[in-house]
């Protein structure tokens, strides 16, 4: 491998030079872990990768057709009817909860429980607190299989969001990218060279429609400047006009407080 | 004359095991599996075996279609690609056993890559003939054969780094005349 790849991290110029061979299953353990954790944040590597596998759709389908024998059809309908589909399993009336006996055993054993569970409230709280966690978890990766499911189907659109005006001209200017389809409210926020922020700043996106800005979200940027999340607009976002991030102060404000950092019209 | 079920509908109908649903599945899209199973293993038994196992993992529901991943056609092409391929891997470590056997066919594929097999799509004949013959023939290796870069590297004698680069180029080439020719 390269040596731009340090760890899982890595620069977008290696990611995309993985991209044909990733798409094409050629990627060993390391290099197919190296481009998942960096696709979200390189825009062009995951613009590439649905290229391939749309390509990869158009090889499939584009093989001579040939007629299979006529036999094929009742063979095939003759294997499903000695291959019943995974059903469920359910209890039947013939297979009826077996009756409680309480018995001296069973009272003391409730007791037990009841006493062990009043006497850990604290760690009850915790697991609630731990649910709550990884439904904000199943949260997050559904919308993360939302995104990739869209890059993959051919319908993303890119916006790129540019500098407004560039406060330290040695710097390199900051960029933003929105990754979405226009009909759906997802998209994938990428941004590169925004200035780290003290705690009490946030960074806020926001969309114009008929002139009147709609808040879409919060977010910060890591040590680099950079970071990807996922952001979900209130409409569809081919309602909007264009979009924009500003500075704001901690938990973000319910209008633009200032000048954007980058904007751009959402044409596609 | 026979209608086709819409394919939202024909899945629901065989996760409700209903076989006419099958039959329906089978009659809409048996014959691109096979043409997909038969490009593979260019060999008819192993394709009718390998559209038979495609369309009962669709029956046992082994693996579900979502519609918002793409088309149902999609998918099961997908499905059945990696079912050639496998069934392909297991026959190279049992060869001969067919008349028409893959190390028959392997042997074709690596002279014929450039004036048969998968470019007899039209759009992509086009194409492909546009690439180096040493591109398209390791893009079929990979593709269409289901070898590593290291197994086209042993089937070749072309060294490692040559296959990785030249298979790369390749398939940039082949993403790039595809997209001027769509778009």
């Amino acid at each position: 491998m390269s040596a731009n790849y340090r760890g899982n991290s890595a620069d977008c110029h290696s990611i995309l030079e993985l991209i044909p061979d990733y798409a094409f299953g050629l990627t060993d353990a390391a290099e197919t872990r190296l481009v998942e954790s960096n696709l979200a944040r390189c825009p062009e590597a995951a613009s590439q990768l649905a290229d391939f596998q749309r390509l990869q759709i158009e090889m499939r389908a584009a093989v001579p057709q040939v007629e299979p024998s006529a036999a094929l059809g009742e063979r095939l309908m003759a294997a499903i009817q000695s291959t019943p589909a995974v059903q469920p399993q359910v209890r039947t009336a013939s297979q009826p909860i077996p009756a409680r006996r309480w018995n001296a055993r069973v009272i003391l054993a409730a007791a037990a429980t009841l006493l062990l569970i009043a006497s850990n409230v604290f760690w009850i709280a915790q697991a609630q607190q731990s649910r709550a966690q990884q439904q904000q978890i199943a949260a997050q990766l559904s919308e993360q299989e939302q995104i990739l499911a869209l890059i993959g189907s051919g319908r993303a659109q890119r916006v790129q969001l540019n500098a407004v005006s560039s406060t330290n001209p040695q710097a390199a200017a900051p960029v933003a990218t929105l990754m979405c389809d226009p009909n759906g409210r997802l998209a994938l926020l990428t941004v590169e060279n925004f200035p780290v922020l003290p705690a009490d700043k946030v960074y806020q996106l926001w969309m114009r429609q008929g002139g009147q800005p709609m808040n879409v979200g919060l977010f910060r940027v890591d040590e680099s400047g950079r970071t990807t999340v996922v952001v979900t607009a209130p409409q569809a976002i081919n309602s909007f006009e264009s979009a924009g991030i500003t500075l704001e102060p901690a938990g973000g404000s319910p209008k633009p407080t200032g000048q954007p950092i980058v904007r751009g019209t959402l044409e596609y | 004359m026979y209608v086709p079920l819409d394919d939202v509908e024909l899945i629901r109908r065989i996760a409700a095991q209903d076989e006419q649903a099958m039959r329906a599945l089978y009659q809409q899209y048996g014959k691109a599996i096979y043409s997909l199973a038969y490009r593979i293993l260019q060999n008819t038994t192993l394709a009718e075996e390998v559209t038979q196992d495609t369309l009962l993992k669709v029956w046992r529901q082994n693996t579900q279609w979502n519609p918002d991943k793409g088309s149902l056609k999609n998918w099961l092409l997908a499905i059945t690609h990696y079912t050639a391929i496998d069934r392909l891997r297991q026959e190279r470590r049992q060869p001969a056993v067919h008349p028409d056997s893959i190390d028959d066919v392997e042997r074709k594929t690596v002279i014929a890559a450039n004036e048969s097999g998968w470019q007899d799509g039209v759009l992509l004949r086009t194409l492909i003939a546009q690439l180096p013959d040493e591109q398209a023939a390791l893009i079929e290796l990979s593709f269409f054969q289901g070898m590593s870069h290291s197994e086209i590297a042993d089937r070749t004698q072309i060294p490692l780094g040559t296959v990785k680069t030249r298979l790369r180029m390749g398939l940039q080439r082949l993403r790039e005349l595809w997209l001027q020719s769509v778009v």
